[in-house]
């Protein structure tokens, strides 16, 4: 994780039906793809192919950087190209109430948190974007909270400490595991296998 | 320890955890030992060049295996040229002979899909952990391992360490009762759980399949239902080891032998859910009540028996159901009201982790011995592995496929995920034994319906989504 987190301020760019599967956010053809512009292009490919009314080809979306999104989002297939495309689409953050587990822990990895509020406090915040679609919100990892300031709304992220503590450092887990080499080789020496 | 502490029943994914855990920092994930690292050629190379960035080696290419099956040509559809291997199958082969990590390539005997592969070798054991990149790594929990789904990024930790941090899971308990009635699968419950619960369900559980109908289940079905555990939201999928399970491994070429097997037949029985153990959550589902299932819909939870008709949008209780049920059936273009049945498919797909194995491939066949596939369908079969491939062409199940107008593919994901190149046409409707009915899983605009391999049968010789048990004598 060579990239650190501490705040991103940005609009939001909207996913609000529930269950986005990772297979939409990037289709199983472009799974291999490689460098940022490739993956760029290949995120949510069928659904912007499909509709020119889809969210990410409307003008006034371009260059936002945080996704408010619809419960259960990225659900289905672990491939961790959806998070590198999300990142790659120029996405910085996550707003939601519940993320797939192994989805939010790839996005954990690239440095892309997953903000995870109350149901209330998530309303407030859809609420307050669909009467004003140019409302920014504010995510502050050090702080733990995300606010939508003009508002006064203001909610703690909902995430773990220790994700938090990697990605505001810029620590990946790699590091936190090759520290505990001597203990994984100790546990390994002593292992008994039928 | 106090012995009242020791004696505390406990269930079969806490004594796994508990003895794989190498270290637990208050507030932090869990450093939790991995004892077989599945690999495919799906997901595998930006964790080699995480390694290679790192300048880190692999630790332990023994405890590591590696297959093609995602990206492997079936030798049909969009992949027809089976001896044409995509350079990313190649990548793994070049990569795995660099690294000592044994790999099965598209004409080894042994080569399948990985969670096919792995019970199939007797690399998947009771009482082991066991990772791989793919949401149905599941599946090996049929046979009382602690396996789950891991994003690349993970992979590379475990190839460098042997170990991934996790959280623990809470538990919960499925209990299934009841004689399955004729015509209805292990893939016919998990739909029908899945239709009832929903699909997070199991989102933050370890879910443990227990009861009368589990016990009496093949370890096929038990696979195919500890599979299609991811798509309730859950990562682990759980049936504690009996003697079904040391059938099903004894002789394995993995297995142990000898008198290491007894050794290790008794260590596993003693994994089993303790009589008294306390899960954090409990549901039950009678087996009895469950007819054939299909999905109408674009989640694996909008599933219906497939006598009953498509639900209407305006009949959900939320907005957010009603909402995401109208775009559905707006992708799927089909009317609330109308029946299931009746609708014409193009393509039917017997395949994938879910329904691939010989007892699914039997099933099927009993199904259509004697029939042909409609005029207009498409039958297309893939055995889950070579060695099933083999099975089924010993006992005839091929000849019987292709007398009813079916292909018969090369092992591999195939048309479950469209990664070789296996896709249909945009707006086909296809009939699939696979797992997931995800806009575009099967293809761009591809409209998926799931089903049991039966049903599937019944449906490739209608034309048209159909049930199966009038068919079946």
């Amino acid at each position: 994780m060579a990239v650190k987190f501490v705040t991103v301020t940005s609009k939001l760019v909207p996913f609000l039906l529930p269950n986005i599967d990772t297979d939409q956010i990037i289709p199983a053809q472009y799974v291999n793809a490689t460098g940022s512009e490739a993956l760029a292009n290949a995120l949510f490919a069928n659904r912007r192919a499909a509709s020119p009314d889809f969210v990410l080809n409307r003008p006034e979306m371009q260059g936002r950087s945080i996704m408010l999104c619809g419960p259960n989002f990225g659900c289905g297939s672990s491939r961790e190209a959806a998070a590198w495309a999300i990142a790659a689409g120029g996405f910085r953050a996550m707003i939601g109430t519940t993320f797939n587990d192994t989805f939010a822990r790839n996005c954990m990895q690239n440095c892309l948190p997953t903000v995870r509020l109350q149901q209330a406090a998530f309303d407030a915040i859809a609420a307050a974007y669909a009467a004003d679609f140019e409302l920014a919100a504010t995510i502050d990892l050090k702080a733990n909270t995300v606010s939508a300031s003009k508002r006064g709304l203001v909610f703690p992220t909902g995430i773990d400490k220790f994700s938090a503590e990697l990605m505001i450092n810029g620590i990946d887990e790699f590091a936190y595991l090759l520290d505990r080499i001597s203990l994984i080789r100790n546990f390994e020496a002593r292992r008994v296998t039928p | 320890m106090p012995a009242s502490s020791s004696a505390r029943p406990k269930t079969l994914y806490e004594k796994i955890w508990s003895s794989h855990v190498v270290d637990q920092t208050e507030g932090h994930p869990a450093v939790l030992y991995v004892d077989l690292h599945l690999v495919h050629d799906g997901t595998y190379r930006r964790a080699f060049e995480l390694l290679s960035e790192r300048q880190l080696s692999v630790a332990r290419p023994d405890l590591t295996f590696a297959v093609t099956d995602h990206c492997t040509p079936s030798g049909m559809m969009g992949s027809a040229d089976a001896a044409r291997m995509p350079a990313v199958v190649q990548g793994l082969i070049k990569v795995c002979s660099e690294t000592n990590i044994k790999v099965f390539r598209p004409d080894d005997a042994e080569q399948g899909i990985v969670h096919i592969i792995g019970p199939e070798l007797g690399l998947t054991q009771p009482g082991k952990t066991i990772i791989c990149g793919d949401s149905h790594t599941s599946t090996h929990g049929a046979l009382g391992a602690l396996a789950f789904a891991v994003g690349t990024t993970e992979i590379a930790h475990c190839l460098a360490t042997q170990c991934v941090l996790q959280t623990r899971a809470k538990t919960m308990r499925v209990r299934i009762d009841g004689d399955l009635k004729s015509g209805v699968s292990a893939k016919d419950v998990i739909l029908a759980l899945l239709a009832r619960d929903g699909i997070t369900a199991g989102t933050g559980y370890a879910i443990e399949y227990a009861g009368s109908t589990i016990t009496r289940l093949k370890v096929d079905g038990r696979m195919t239902l500890c599979n299609m555990t991811a798509e309730l939201g859950s990562r682990i999928g759980l049936i504690s080891p009996d003697h079904t399970t040391l059938d099903y491994i004894a002789g394995r070429a993995y297995a142990p032998k000898g008198k290491s097997w007894d050794a290790a037949c008794e260590k596993w029985l003693s994994l089993s859910t303790d009589d008294d153990a306390v899960f954090d959550n409990e549901v039950n589902i009678d087996a009895g009540a469950i007819a054939p299932m299909v999905t109408y819909g674009t989640t694996p939870a909008m599933g219906i028996p497939v006598t009953a008709r498509i639900p209407n949008p305006d009949d959900l209780p939320d907005t957010a159901s009603r909402r995401a049920c109208a775009e559905a059936l707006r992708y799927m273009d089909l009317r609330p009201g109308d029946p299931i049945a009746g609708k014409k498919v193009t393509t039917v797909f017997i395949g994938s982790c879910t329904n691939s194995r010989i007892e699914d491939l039997r099933a099927a066949a009993s199904l259509l011995r004697g029939r042909k596939v409609a005029d207009g369908t498409r039958l297309i079969v893939v055995p889950g592995s070579q060695s099933i491939k083999r099975q089924a062409e010993s006992e005839g199940l091929h000849s019987v496929f292709r007398s009813a107008g079916a292909l018969w593919g090369l092992p591999g994901c195939s048309l479950c995920v469209g990664m070789n190149g296996d896709i249909a046409a945009p707006g086909e409707y296809v009939a699939s034994t696979s797992n997931r009915n995800f806009q575009g899983r099967q293809g761009p605009g591809v409209r998926t319906f799931l089903l049991s391999p039966l049903t599937a049968a019944a449906t490739a010789v209608s034309g048209q989504i159909a049930d199966p048990r009038p068919m079946c004598s």
